[in-house]
């Protein structure tokens, strides 16, 4: 007797209009067949039930335009992480935002904005190496940072009450536990540092001969001219896994952990030259790739919005409304985490760690 | 932000994609179980899409489906730290079954959110061409849509589902029954 294959049984279950008479009759009177129909039956409901549920509702036009304002790209970036890798990289320089100026150029970049608001800055692997070749703020002009406390000071933790009244901000925490991660909190100060930059036109010119490397010419009235960047302090909670150090952080990123981060706005004081002259400036600099040129250049309000480097490929960033506002949401396609900033009055909010898109946005939500 | 210059023609681009993108967020939705999480997969699958210089043409859906199930793995897969906590707490508080009540539904009992972490972890499991199969069966493909993207022949497709299904049940007993 002939015996029907797995292939027609199984098709059986998902088009049983193609079910004929005969193979009917054969399930009944054949008992190989039918244990075996009933079989994959059991194994197909299985399926059914693990995949169910309703699926969700989407805004296909939205999504396009939103395909549509993505930046262009032509290289696929290679597998290569910075220095602090995806996520916790973005997660650290939000941070670092607050903490102390960085000394690469994007974070030069940041600090010529006043930010109100935030976009994503996307760049590639390549961009990244790219931009690493560029000259450094000390080939024009001179950096002055305040003081600022021991690296061992900005660890320890203090009271949710000290900080609020060095930082005079009036913290807010998650109304809901974040899930999965383990009850325990830190809080961590920051204190005001600000760091003054002076242009000079003769430092260029040094730079220049030295290192046969040609420099934009330096716009008339920059020379001279100094920017002052003043950090103010920012409460620092960390819930979960909390690293023992910043070594710890950096080695282990944001696994079961979720920060959140609460910051008066940075200030930014000019002795002469505005902002857009500053930022037709450093936007010319050699060595900064084209399409990271192209998204500052689009950036409508230079002087309120704060560009949020990402990995293209690795992060993602969507706008979102959160907690009341428009705000950043940051996901991660290697596992890190996800990410959620926003800003609300004078105040800037980063919820960050080990989560998926929708509850870091939950969790923000949740602030009182 | 600038504006990315969309080859082919937008029109038909922006046909397709009102098309498919529903389905690529249904193939993502089953595997993610998150809706941002699935509309990032089925976007990024998109911008693939254009950047490779692919045409909105007969081949595209299948090539779109099994771009959007691939990242959709890829994305569980980087959180096999996260999924196997998840895991491990659910064992502690997943609800007891009698033995004989397991082996005919495993999943008896299970909420919604228990149900998800157990079939991630079970699809972490399986081998990628039966937990791709999976995830574009359940994101809604037929059995001529599934041969099409898969390049393979109609008549394949039962026999290869009820493979990827036999072994579904296997991890998933392997996920709620240690």
């Amino acid at each position: 007797m002939q015996h029907y294959d797995d292939s027609i049984l199984r098709r059986s279950i998902d088009e049983p209009e193609h079910t004929d008479a005969s193979m009917t009759a054969h399930l009944q009177g054949c008992a190989t067949c039918h244990a075996r129909h009933e079989e994959i039956l059991a194994n197909a409901r299985i399926g059914e039930r693990a995949f169910s549920g309703s699926l969700p509702a989407v805004d296909s036009a939205r999504a396009y335009a939103n395909l549509q304002t993505r930046p262009a790209s032509a290289k696929r970036p290679a597998a290569w992480y910075p220095g602090l890798a995806g996520l916790a990289a973005a997660a650290v320089l939000v941070c670092a935002l607050v903490f102390t100026p960085l000394g690469g150029f994007a974070a030069q970049m940041l600090t010529i904005f006043e930010p109100h608001q935030f976009v994503p800055l996307a760049m590639s692997a390549t961009d990244s190496e790219q931009m690493r070749l560029m000259p450094s703020l000390k080939a024009f002009g001179t950096l002055r940072h305040s003081p600022q406390r021991a690296l061992q000071d900005r660890e320890r933790p203090v009271s949710l009450a000290h900080a609020a009244a060095v930082t005079g901000l009036t913290p807010r925490g998650f109304s809901i536990a974040p899930r999965g991660i383990p009850a325990r909190t830190q809080t961590y100060l920051t204190e005001s540092s600000s760091v003054a930059f002076t242009f000079s036109a003769a430092k260029a010119r040094a730079y220049e001969l030295r290192y046969h490397r040609n420099l934009p010419p330096m716009p008339p009235g920059l020379n001279g001219s100094t920017i002052r960047v003043t950090f103010p302090s920012a409460i620092v909670r960390a819930y979960g896994n909390i690293p023992k150090s910043a070594k710890d952080l950096r080695a282990h990123g944001l696994d079961n952990m979720v920060i959140l981060v609460e910051s008066h706005m940075p200030s930014v004081i000019s002795t002469g030259a505005s902002l857009k002259t500053l930022a037709n400036y450093l936007f010319a600099m050699p060595n900064l790739p084209a399409d990271v040129a192209a998204q500052l250049h689009a950036i409508t309000d230079p002087s309120r919005t704060l560009p949020i480097p990402l990995q293209i490929d690795k992060q993602t960033a969507s706008p979102v409304q959160v907690d009341g506002v428009e705000g950043l949401a940051l996901g991660d396609q290697t596992g890190l985490g996800a990410g959620v900033l926003w800003q609300k009055g004078s105040v800037i909010y980063a919820v960050v760690g080990s989560l998926k898109k929708s509850e870091a946005i939950a969790l923000a939500d949740s602030l009182r | 932000m600038v504006a990315v210059s969309i080859a082919p023609s937008s029109s038909s681009l922006e046909a397709l994609f009102a098309e498919q993108y529903p389905r690529l967020v249904a193939i993502a939705y089953r595997v993610l179980g998150d809706r941002a999480d699935a509309e990032d997969v089925a976007q990024e699958a998109f911008v693939q899409f254009v950047r490779t210089g692919r045409q909105p043409e007969p081949s595209a859906p299948g090539w779109l489906s099994v771009a959007a199930a691939h990242r959709a793995l890829n994305l569980i897969r980087s959180r096999k730290r996260r999924i196997a906590r998840e895991l491990a707490e659910f064992r502690l508080h997943r609800p007891l079954l009698r033995e004989a009540q397991a082996a005919m539904d495993p999943l008896a009992l299970l909420d919604r959110a228990q149900l998800q972490i157990v079939v991630r972890a079970a699809l972490l499991r399986l081998r990628p061409r039966d937990a791709e199969l999976l995830a574009l069966r359940y994101g809604g493909s037929s059995y001529r849509e599934l041969a099409q993207a898969l390049g393979i022949d109609t008549h394949q497709i039962g026999t290869r589902l009820a493979r990827a299904e036999r072994a579904l049940k296997k991890e998933i007993e392997h996920a709620t029954l240690r």
